[in-house]
C-alpha cells in the first residue's frame, strides 16, 4: 500500500522538490496585417504560432513544469512613413476559454522603427498558451484611412518560470 | 413502422424548434454593429474575436480633455495602462452567446469614469435596440442601459 502511494505521489513530489528557474531566451514573433483600415479604432489579429508544449520542448521540460510565462519586453516595428497616421497600440491576448487581457500599450506613438510597449503590471500567458485558439490582438487607432496593407511586426520577449528537471 | 415515423417527425419538430447552427450563428451575430448608449456621448462598435464578442469605443462626443489632449483611461486600476486612449478602448469584453436564453452573457463592461469593471449581460430588444445590464455579483443588483444601433440613413 505504501509503495503504491509513493508511486502515485512520486511525480508530484518530484515537481514539488524541483528548483524554480527562469528563462529569458524565448520570444514570440508577431506578424500582424490588415488592409482597408479606416480612421479610428481598428484591430489586427494573429493566431499564436507557439503553444505551451513548444515552450516546454525548447526548455527540455514537460508542460507540467511550466509555472508562468511572463512578458519581459514587447517590441513592435513601425514603418517610419506610417508613424504620422498611428495614434496608439494596445496589444492583447485571448483564447477559447480565457478572457481577453492586455499585454501592453503605447500612446502616443512618437517615432518609427522599434517601439517598446508599456507593459501591464501582471501578465501570465501560460493559461492562453495551454488553451486552444490563442490569438494575439492588436488594437490600433488611426488618424486617417489606410487602404494599403498595414503590416506590424514585433517580438514578445518572454520570461518563463519553470521547475527544473531533477 | 408507425413508431419510427412518429419518432422521425418528432425529431424534425425538435430540430425546427431548436434552430440550425447557422440560424443560431445569425442570431448571435446580431450583436455585431455600432451602438450608441443612452447618454449619447459615445459610439461602441461590437465585433467578434474567435467565439466571443467585444465592444470598442469608436467615437466620443468629447474626445479631448480640458487640456485639449485625447482622453485617456486615467482611472485604470493598473497604473501602467493609464495612458491608453479612451478612443478605441475595449469597454465590453468576453461575451458568449447563450442559445437557450437568447442573450449574450459572461462578459464585462468597463466604466472609465471610475475604472471599475462590472459583470454584464446583453439582451436584444429588437434588431436595433439592446439592453445592456451591468451588475455586481448577481444580475438583480445592477443598472440597465438601452443602446441604439447606428443605421445608415436611406
Amino acid at each position: 500500500m505504501r509503495k503504491r502511494l509513493f508511486l502515485l505521489l512520486a511525480p508530484f513530489l518530484l515537481v514539488a522538490c524541483g528548483d524554480t528557474a527562469t528563462d529569458t531566451s524565448q520570444f514570440v514573433q508577431l506578424d500582424l496585417r490588415g488592409d482597408m483600415l479606416f480612421a479610428g479604432a481598428n484591430t489586427l489579429q494573429m493566431p499564436a504560432s507557439i503553444d505551451a508544449r513548444n515552450l516546454a520542448e525548447a526548455l527540455s521540460i514537460s508542460v507540467e513544469n511550466l509555472k508562468k510565462v511572463g512578458v519581459k519586453k514587447a517590441v513592435l516595428s513601425v514603418d517610419p512613413s506610417k508613424v504620422k497616421n498611428l495614434e496608439s497600440f494596445l496589444l492583447q491576448v485571448v483564447s477559447n476559454e480565457q478572457d481577453l487581457i492586455t499585454i501592453g500599450t503605447l500612446s502616443p506613438i512618437k517615432s518609427g522603427g522599434s517601439v517598446e510597449l508599456q507593459l501591464a503590471e501582471e501578465v501570465d500567458l501560460l493559461p492562453f498558451l495551454k488553451d486552444e485558439g490563442c490569438t494575439w490582438v492588436l488594437d490600433l487607432n488611426l488618424a486617417e484611412d489606410h487602404m494599403d496593407e498595414m503590416q506590424i511586426d514585433g517580438n514578445l520577449y518572454l520570461q518563463i518560470e519553470y521547475i527544473e528537471k531533477n | 413502422m408507425k413508431k419510427y415515423l412518429s419518432l422521425f417527425f418528432l425529431s424534425c419538430f425538435i430540430g425546427l424548434l431548436a434552430g440550425s447552427p447557422v440560424q443560431e450563428k445569425e442570431k448571435a451575430d446580431k450583436l455585431v454593429g455600432v451602438w450608441q448608449p443612452s447618454d449619447g456621448r459615445s459610439y461602441i462598435k461590437i465585433d467578434k474575436i474567435g467565439n466571443k464578442f467585444y465592444g470598442r469605443v469608436v467615437w466620443l462626443l468629447e474626445p479631448n480633455d480640458e487640456n485639449g489632449k485625447p482622453r485617456v483611461d486615467k482611472n485604470n486600476p493598473d497604473e501602467a495602462l493609464r495612458s491608453t486612449p479612451l478612443k478605441g478602448y475595449r469597454v465590453l469584453k468576453d461575451f458568449a452567446y447563450d442559445e437557450e436564453e437568447g442573450i449574450w452573457k459572461d462578459g464585462t463592461i468597463y466604466d472609465p469614469k471610475n475604472g471599475t469593471t462590472y459583470n454584464c449581460k446583453i439582451e436584444l430588444v429588437n434588431d436595433n435596440k439592446i439592453e445592456v445590464r451591468g451588475f455586481v455579483g448577481t444580475a438583480m443588483f445592477g443598472r440597465t442601459d438601452v443602446w441604439t444601433r447606428l443605421v445608415k440613413k436611406k
